[in-house]
Order: C-alpha cells, then structure tokens, then sequence
C-alpha cells in the first residue's frame, strides 16, 4: 500500500464564477499517483469534465491552475504552475507554464490546483488564502495594463503574494492572449489570458502561510544543495546567468534557424544588434530568477535610446519574434514591443508572427491600406508595426481579424495565405525556423499544443546528429525528449532548464519525487505516466475535431515549397516524403495508427482504457 | 556590528535563503517562516529591484526598547530573542524601522535574524553571492 507523505495537498479549489460557489474537493491518492500534476491533472480534469464541443470562450470551458508535487520546494527552479483549458486559439488542448510565486502560494495555501468555471456578471479576481478563497471586485481593475493591475494588487495585498493577471488583451478575447506575472512573465500561449477574459475574471492572488508537508525534509535539502553546487560548476553556468536563453540568438544565426521575415529566412543581417551578446553589454541591468532557481534566466533589460528607460525583460523567443521575424534589429524597439505585449497580455510569439504574417500578406496584395488604416505594412518599418500591433489589442480593422491567430486569418483571407501563415493546429510557430531542421519541424507538427518548443526542443540535437539524416533514431529522441520536457517536467510543474540547459541528471528528480511524497517512482514509471498524458492529450484533440488525418499534423507549406535564400544553407526546403516517413516514425513509435489516432494498445498500455471506450463512439480504434 | 548585508545587484530574488533559513529555524518547507524575506519589487514602466528584509542588529535598537518584557535583549552585539518571556504583543514588529522582524499568522512569537549563531544558513546557500555577513 503506498502512503503519500507530502509533496501534494491532496486538495483542489474549485470556484463556480457564475454562482459565486466555492468548493473544496479531495483528490484521490491514485489520481495523483497516475497523473502527477501540472498538465497531467489538467488534461484529465479537462478529459474527464468537458462536453465535447464546448466552445472555448464560454462560461462552460474550465481554466485550470495546477502545481505538482515538486512545484515550490526546495528543488531547483520549481517556482511553476501550469495553466489548462481548452484553447479558443486552437480548440483542442491547451496549456502553458509560468513562472510564479503564486506556486508556492497556492501550495501555502493548502491546495495542488484550481479549477474554475462559469462566467462573473462584473470584473472580479480570486483571492486565495489558507483562510479560504474570496472572489472580490475587480471593475476599478478592468481595462487597465497587466503590469499595472499586479502593481495595484501588491499596493493592495502586500509584497508577499503570488499573482497571475491578464491585460486588456485577454480581456478583448485576443486568441493568444496569455497570463502575466511579476513584471515580465508570461505563461498560457493557447489563448489563456482569452479564457480568463471571458469568464470576467482579472486575476487569482495567492498568499499561503503553511508548511508544505514533506516526506523527508533533510534529504530534500541533502538534494537541492548538491544540485546547486553541480549547477555552479558547469562550464556554461557564467554564460546562462549573464544571457540566459538569450545566447540562442546567435546560435540561432549560426545555424541559420534565426526565424528572419516570417520564416523567409533563417538568418539575419543585424542579428547581432539584438544578440545575447549586445544584451548582456549595453542593455541588461538586472536579473532575475524564479522561485527557487539557482540559475535565474530572468534579463531585466533598458532601453538605451528610442523609449529611453523602459525596462523589459528579455528571453530569446520574444526577442526573434518582435526582432528578426519582423525584421527588427533594433533592441530598443524590441523592448517596446515586448514591454507593450507584456501590459497588454498577449503571446509575443503569437503576435510577432501576426505582424509578419499581416506584413507578407500586405505585400502580396492580400490586404491593402484600406484594411490597414492607411498604414504601409513593411518589415523593420517600425512606426508601422507599432501601430498595428495596437490595432491588434485594440480590435480594430484589420487588428480584429489578426487577433484571431495567423490560421483564422489566412482562411478569411483566402488565396495562398495558408502557406505563410505559420503555425501547426492554429498556435503559432515558436521561434525556430524549420526549411533546413526537418526533425525540429516533426517536433513543431506533433506538439500536442500546436507548434510550440517546449515539448521537444529537438534543433540542437538534430544538428548534431545531422539534419539530412532520416531514421527511427532520430524520433526515438524526439519521444525522448517530449517524455522527459513534455511529459515529467510539465507534470512535476518545475523548469526544465537545469536538465536542458547545465546537465542536471534526470535521476536526481525521482530520488526528489520520493524525499518529497515518500513514495518510489524509476525513470521509467514517470515515462510511462508522461506516455499515458500523451496519449490523453491525444485524445482530446481527436474528440474535438470528431477524427484526425495527417496534416493536422504538418507545418506550414512555406517550408515545403519556399526555399531559403541566405546563409550556408541556402535553396533547402523540407522535402514533403521526408517529413512523411519522419511522421509515420513517429506514429509507429507512439503505437498511433497511420492517421496519428492511438491505439487500443497504446491506450491499455498507458492504463486508459476508459478512454479508448469513449473515444472509439467518435472514430474507430485500431 | 556583526550583521548580513546585501547587494541587490547580485540578487535574483529566488528566495532560497528564505526557504533554507525556515528550514534552518523549523525544520520545515515554509518561506513564509523566514527570518530575512526577499522582495521583487516593480514601477510600471521600470524600474525593477530586490529588496531584502532583514534585522541589521542596531547599535541602538528601537524593537528592544520597546519589548515590555526583555524577551528581545542585545547579547555581544546580537539582537536575540528569549521566546519564554515573549507574550506575542509585536510591539517590536510595528518599531523597526527597517520591517525586519516578522509576525507570521501561526506563530506566537516574532520572526528576527539571530545570524544562526554566527555562521547563517543563508549566506552560505545564496547562489548568486548576494548575501554576506559582516563582522
């Protein structure tokens, strides 16, 4: 009989905002020994509570913020929550982790997660303590910058709390609206920040006060103190703390993945003006880490000239998309775009390919200046693209129409839009162009968000092992990798990056696992539960769009048909046969059928039988 | 004086000195049952800074002076605190004027650095060196 001892609560909050209702509800312990927490709870709450067809931006969606056992102890940056619904940008399954002290608040506070659902008759925001949770008015909150609302809720509340806000983006249902925290930290590319809009909801506060119960609080510390004395000793720990992800700018540059002109090009003429490099000399002025992280990746950056003083920060994926992708080479311009993106809650992902796309699409004829009020769309074209990106939030002409996603626009647009319009199941493309990384495309096609690195951050081996190379291998690792960043560290909900970035082992986590809860996971118990999220995650998507066929599972056409021009690997496309037979790796390695639906093998391995009987009512299981 | 000092310029605000220093103090995984507390704080437009909290062992000390019961003394310098003669009026909690004594919701008594005997537990775990003591 295996007894939990700590690491969960045990306890999920749940809020009807329709009904004002509040309720406490008891997690089974075999719950929490088959999923975990983070996106394993989320998916299978969603899974298990969500009619099919739900549409996303109803007060019948469910938002779910959820920690896992690990999240807010003393283990390395574990400061995480994930964030779930169903996605209005995609309508399948979405999530996003964000760093932020609400983790351990929440946890303080006696809970792993929150579900919330219904629909506020005013702007409100939760209020969460061990006391209970409050919902509280939130109408002199609305409408105002996410940055400024976390700012009014500290003045409110105190220093000590734990916030997850949106901004006028989420509350304007921009389909990639995202959460803020902290000043610069975003989480919930799917359209979050949207979910919470439409429910009227402004932000969650939390201020925990109690012990979290821990198995064996000494061996923990025995843990947490020789991981950041091994942290400190790598060779690359000085570089990660001065540029964090930011040093991927020219790694980016030179191996010509440097997203450049919505994903023309994979490199950059003035990549260095926006490099890690120029960051760390002339604009970073302080770091900052998450939650118990001894390797903050945070860059507090200030503008030099143009914007003279603002401050934002900085990581690689917001920096390539409002940088290169547009065709910014300019960090100052940068910082404004990102610190506008950060008060408004919205993706910069999301919204850098947005202006791209709107940029391409200007060129070619597909919108005009009548579309655009007067506005001559251009790359690098700065008064332009600023804005646009304010008619973005701001819904108006054309703005309102990018504010549905690149996929939504290129179908109302028509023509050959849906080639440039680059994403994978309606989220947009991270920043890493694919026309000479066909592994790293497969990673984007078969993310289980949409086209999103987190899962498989697979460019860098693939380089490695040789992008030409076409074989089970390389999948292998791809499945590898989402096991281990997709799979464990999304359900433990504490940050990959000390595994990825400086080599912290993989077997230090399930030797945490037991200090914290008490009970004895292997590598390979947590790689079949992350196989059995996989599967789950898999499914949602299939039940929702009554089926699945292949191509929801392929990049977008310009990486196919559009070859580079620039740098060494100029006239490289992806050829489609490769992509295919990579695909059909993929599927067959999973135990997924040939149009990408699980088994009933696959399925029973994973302990999902239950499942399998109620999706085989909308397609049949092989 | 010996006492912590710290630079906010090395400082992430990753507040592992808060946990270990609960850990140190209770045995427990509690940040808020720190004795030093770490705060990111922000301006709308920047900028941004940390901050920390934590009892400067003053020459003069106002939250001794206060103390109606000689519970909080100075001894060698240290502001120590005697938790047996504390009756948990916080009087010195509202004296300080630097907010570096602590009331926390569950205990009777006040949260102030003691440099854990001299050799403090979060000195030795900051990782980015942002904490030192002084002698």
């Amino acid at each position: 009989m295996v007894e939990i001892k700590g690491g969960w609560l045990g306890k999920i909050l749940r809020i009807n905002l329709s009904d004002e209702s509040i309720a406490v509800q008891k997690l089974d312990k075999d719950f929490m020994l088959k999923y975990i927490g983070g996106r394993g709870f989320a998916v299978r709450i969603l899974w298990d509570e969500l009619p099919r067809g739900v549409d996303p931006l109803s007060p019948e969606n469910k938002l779910i913020v959820a920690t896992g056992p690990l999240t807010g102890l003393l283990v390395p940056s574990s400061g995480k929550v994930v964030l779930a619904s169903k996605s209005p940008l995609t309508g399948g399954y979405g999530d996003g982790n964000i760093g932020t002290h609400l983790s351990a608040m929440l946890k303080m506070s006696g809970f792993d997660a929150i579900v919330i659902e219904g629909k506020a008759d005013k702007p409100k925001y939760i209020y969460i303590t061990p006391n209970g949770a409050e919902i509280r008015d939130a109408e002199h909150l609305w409408g105002k910058g996410a940055i400024t609302t976390d700012i009014e809720l500290r003045h409110e509340h105190g220093e000590n709390i734990g916030t997850l806000v949106i901004g006028p983006g989420g509350e304007r249902l921009v389909k990639y609206a995202v959460v803020i925290t902290e000043f610069g930290r975003a989480g919930g590319r799917p359209g979050i920040g949207a979910v919470f809009g439409s429910k009227n909801l402004k932000a969650i506060v939390a201020e925990g006060w109690m012990d979290i119960p821990v198995a064996d609080m000494d061996e923990l510390v025995k843990l947490m103190k020789k991981s950041i004395e091994f942290l400190k000793s790598r060779k690359g720990y000085e570089l990660w703390v001065s540029q964090g992800t930011m040093f991927t700018i020219q790694w980016s540059q030179e191996n010509s993945v440097l997203p450049t002109f919505n994903f023309d090009e994979g490199v950059f003429d003035e990549y260095w003006n926006i490099s890690g490099e120029a960051m760390a000399k002339m604009y970073k002025v302080l770091r900052k880490g998450c939650l118990s992280c001894p390797m903050p990746c945070g860059n507090l950056s200030r503008a030099r000239e143009k914007f003279k003083n603002l401050w934002s920060e900085l990581d690689y994926e917001n920096v390539a998309m409002f940088g290169s992708n547009i065709g910014i080479g300019d960090m100052d311009v940068v910082i404004r775009l990102n610190y506008l993106a950060d008060q408004w809650g919205v993706d910069t992902i999301s919204m850098g390919s947005a202006i791209a796309f709107a940029i391409e699409a200007f060129k070619k004829g597909l919108i005009t200046e009548k579309d655009t009020e007067g506005l001559k769309l251009d790359f690098g074209n700065v008064e332009s693209i600023l804005k646009l990106a304010e008619m973005i939030v701001e819904r108006r002409s054309i703005g309102d129409l990018l504010a549905e996603g690149v996929k939504t626009a290129a179908e109302k647009l028509g023509g050959e839009a849906y080639k440039f319009a680059m994403h994978v199941k309606g989220l947009e493309i991270s920043a890493y162009d694919c026309h000479a990384a066909p592994g790293m495309a497969l990673a984007y096609g078969v993310s289980p968000i949409g086209a999103h690195h987190k899962d498989a951050w697979f460019i860098s081996w693939e380089i490695k092992m040789g992008r030409e190379v076409v074989s089970r291998e390389k999948v292998e690792k791809l499945i590898l990798m989402q096991r281990i960043r997709g799979g464990i560290f999304e359900t433990l909900t504490v940050c990959r990056l000390p595994w990825i970035e400086l080599g912290l082992e993989m077997e230090v986590y399930p030797r945490m696992l037991k200090a914290a809860t008490g009970v004895d996971f292997t590598l390979e118990q947590l790689y079949l539960i992350a196989d059995r999220v996989y599967n789950l995650m898999r499914a949602f998507w299939i039940r929702e769009y009554g089926g699945w066929k292949r191509e929801y599972d392929y990049p977008p056409a310009k990486w196919f048909e559009k070859p580079l021009t620039k740098g060494p690997f100029a006239g490289w496309t992806i050829k489609r046969e490769i992509y295919d037979k990579l695909l059909s790796y993929y599927y067959e390695l999973r135990k997924w059928d040939e149009n990408g639906i699980p088994t009933r093998e696959a399925f029973r391995e994973t302990g999902l039988e239950d499942v399998a009987e109620e999706l085989s009512k909308i397609v049949e299981l092989k | 004086m010996p006492r912590i000092v710290f630079n906010p310029a090395s400082c992430s605000g990753c507040k592992i000195c808060q946990q270990v220093c609960a850990y140190k103090a209770f045995g427990v995984q509690n940040l808020s049952k720190s004795k030093i507390v770490i705060n990111t704080v922000f301006k709308e437009e920047g900028p941004v800074f940390h901050k920390a909290y934590v009892c400067r062992h003053c020459e003069d000390p106002q939250c001794v002076k206060v103390c109606p019961t000689g519970a909080l003394h100075v001894e060698d310098g240290i502001v120590k605190l005697d938790r047996d003669k504390c009756i948990a009026c916080w009087s010195c909690v509202n004296a300080c004027p630097y907010n570096a004594i602590f009331r926390h919701p569950e205990l009777n008594f006040p949260l102030i650095c003691d440099l854990c005997g001299g050799d403090p537990e979060c000195v030795k775990w900051c990782p980015m060196n942002a904490l030192s003591l002084q002698e």
